[in-house]
């Protein structure tokens, strides 16, 4: 469905700050897929995903959606826009209107949808952001931190992308928001059947909601694969300084110690049921 | 993207006209400013020309650099151009209606272009070679006197460090809610001048909420580290003139008085 070719990316080319942001990277996204893109501060992952819905035009490369190079002619871009929603990092500084309502329809109503199909749209993204009717008529500016990122995440969620790609959606809140915001987005994921980007620097994240991860370090691609595949890279990852979650951390050790482990240990419940199938196999731990 | 406009920017290096006195910089950028405006034949302006070019090679800043970053005044020298055309007498060549165009007019629009050209040029070189702190010392330092007849010097030049300082951050800032508000498929490229007003709204409300959300905490850290004003502060950076001040000095006087014998040519 998104296809990168080769995408290279410069900032600031022919100035003494000129800098490679990512390089050569290749990356392949199917319809349906919840992606996790896993790095260090600093390694590409904003740049990168600022090409899929073409808010940067790569230094090398081809975007290609839907098997259509998006750079190619302009009315393509536009629809780009519109098929792939961006959330950036902390989407609520870019609230503006006078209340929530009109926020939110700010996408669709650039869509040039009906007033009926707007109602609409907003109603159902309410209740997957698990906002109140309330809210609708308030200022965004007196809502608390978490309630203005849910309603700027609505605010893209709204126009229906067919893939939504998501800038750390979760910095800076405390861990209940958090949760919220990922249940929020895994439900979305779940109803529309549409596909899911998610930058993120927790492990524990991406093990829980995506089905694929993609690890970058220092512009370049390190790792893509299922979610189930990365523990072989567990090494490389403490490696680079990545942390990974905890529980895999205990079943590495476990496994230098000589216990079979057969899969990726990602979540507490993977490791119970891997400690129960271990023990009726009759191991010991 | 507006972060690729460079003038004002600062360029940090070693060079022999980055080590100059910031005071001293402003003086020599004036001594440049009137060499450039007595400039009156095409020898004097090609002297001024590779004396700016000289002055590039030896700060280490690209000259090309300079000249590109020229495109986003061009609409300024164009309208000059065209009103040194139209408005000044002289021995008529061709005339639409009240419109004329004569030949000292045509030949000061040139000579203005260039002027404006080389004055932006060479006094980039002032705020490239030199970073925002050491120049709004510099500025206080040359305001210093004035406080005697109660012009707030210190506060005068605090506040323009922060606001040259927070130009970068702005326009990072803008850049990001530009884009944020594309991806929400704002419109920015089309549309009549009223509409395009319009498409602005979603811009600049972010932005002003953030300005303001930066001072406020901008203001907090200053008074968490005790500050209250210029009195009685001292500076880590100590201004000091030396030979190299003097050569500049020097040297930028000769080309004044270069020019002003070229133009006798």
């Amino acid at each position: 469905m998104i296809r990168l070719e080769d995408i290279s990316y410069v900032y600031s080319k022919g100035t003494p700050f000129e800098k490679t942001a990512i390089n050569s990277i290749n990356f392949n996204v199917n319809q349906g897929e919840f992606i996790g893109i896993i790095g260090h501060t600093g390694c590409g992952k904003s740049t990168l995903i600022k090409h899929l819905n073409g808010t940067l035009k790569p230094t090398k490369g081809k975007v290609i959606i839907d098997g259509e190079n998006i750079w190619e002619n302009k009315s393509l871009l536009l629809k780009t826009r519109f098929n792939v929603g961006l959330v950036f990092q902390y989407p609520e500084y870019q609230l503006f209107e006078e209340n929530v309502y009109k926020d939110i329809a700010f996408g669709p109503k650039n869509m040039g949808l009906s007033k009926n199909e707007i109602d609409e749209r907003i109603q159902s993204v309410l209740s997957i952001v698990g906002l109140s009717q309330d809210i609708l008529n308030k200022s965004p500016f007196e809502l608390s931190g978490g309630q203005k990122r849910r309603v700027a995440i609505a605010g893209v969620m709204s126009m229906r992308p067919k893939v939504l790609v998501l800038d750390e959606p979760t910095a800076g809140l405390d861990p209940m928001g958090k949760k919220l915001i990922l249940d929020n987005i895994s439900k979305f994921h779940k109803e529309t059947n549409s596909t899911i980007i998610f930058v993120t620097h927790s492990m524990e994240d991406v093990a829980k909601y995506a089905s694929k991860i993609l690890v970058m370090n220092k512009g370049k691609k390190l790792f893509y694969d299922f979610t189930d595949n990365i523990f072989s890279m567990f090494n490389r990852l403490d490696e680079i300084g990545l942390s990974i979650p905890q529980i895999s951390r205990i079943f590495m050790e476990l496994e230098k110690k000589g216990i079979k482990i057969d899969k990726s240990i990602l979540t507490v419940e993977d490791g119970v049921n891997m400690v129960s199938s271990l023990l009726k196999k009759g191991e010991k731990i | 993207m507006i972060k690729d406009i460079t003038i004002g920017q600062y360029f940090p290096g070693e060079s022999f006209i980055h080590k100059l006195d910031p005071r001293n910089k402003f003086f020599l950028t004036m001594i440049y400013m009137i060499t450039i405006f007595i400039s009156q034949n095409l020898y004097s302006f090609i002297f001024v020309i590779l004396n700016i070019i000289f002055l590039y090679k030896i700060s280490h800043i690209k000259f090309i650099m300079a000249l590109k970053s020229l495109k986003h005044i061009i609409p300024i020298i164009i309208f000059t151009a065209i009103l040194n055309i139209f408005f000044i007498d002289g021995n008529i060549l061709f005339s639409f209606g009240f419109l004329k165009i004569t030949d000292m007019g045509i030949n000061l629009a040139i000579l203005m272009s260039f002027r404006v050209a080389c004055l932006i040029i060479s006094s980039s070189l002032l705020t490239y070679t030199t970073s925002p702190v050491v120049l709004s010392n510099g500025i206080e330092n040359i305001l210093n006197p004035l406080k005697k007849i109660k012009v707030p010097a210190h506060e005068i030049s605090m506040m323009m460090t922060i606001a040259i300082r927070f130009i970068p951050t702005l326009i990072d800032e803008a850049d990001k809610i530009i884009v944020a508000q594309k991806s929400r498929g704002a419109n920015f490229e089309t549309g009549n001048i009223i509409s395009r007003a319009k498409a602005m709204i979603p811009i600049l409300i972010p932005l002003f909420v953030s300005a303001f959300r930066r001072a406020e905490e901008l203001a907090l850290a200053l008074e968490c580290r005790c500050y209250n004003g210029g009195e009685g502060r001292t500076k880590f950076i100590q201004l000091k003139y030396t030979y190299r001040d003097f050569f500049a000095l020097l040297f930028s006087l000769l080309s004044l008085i270069i020019v002003i014998f070229i133009n006798f040519i």
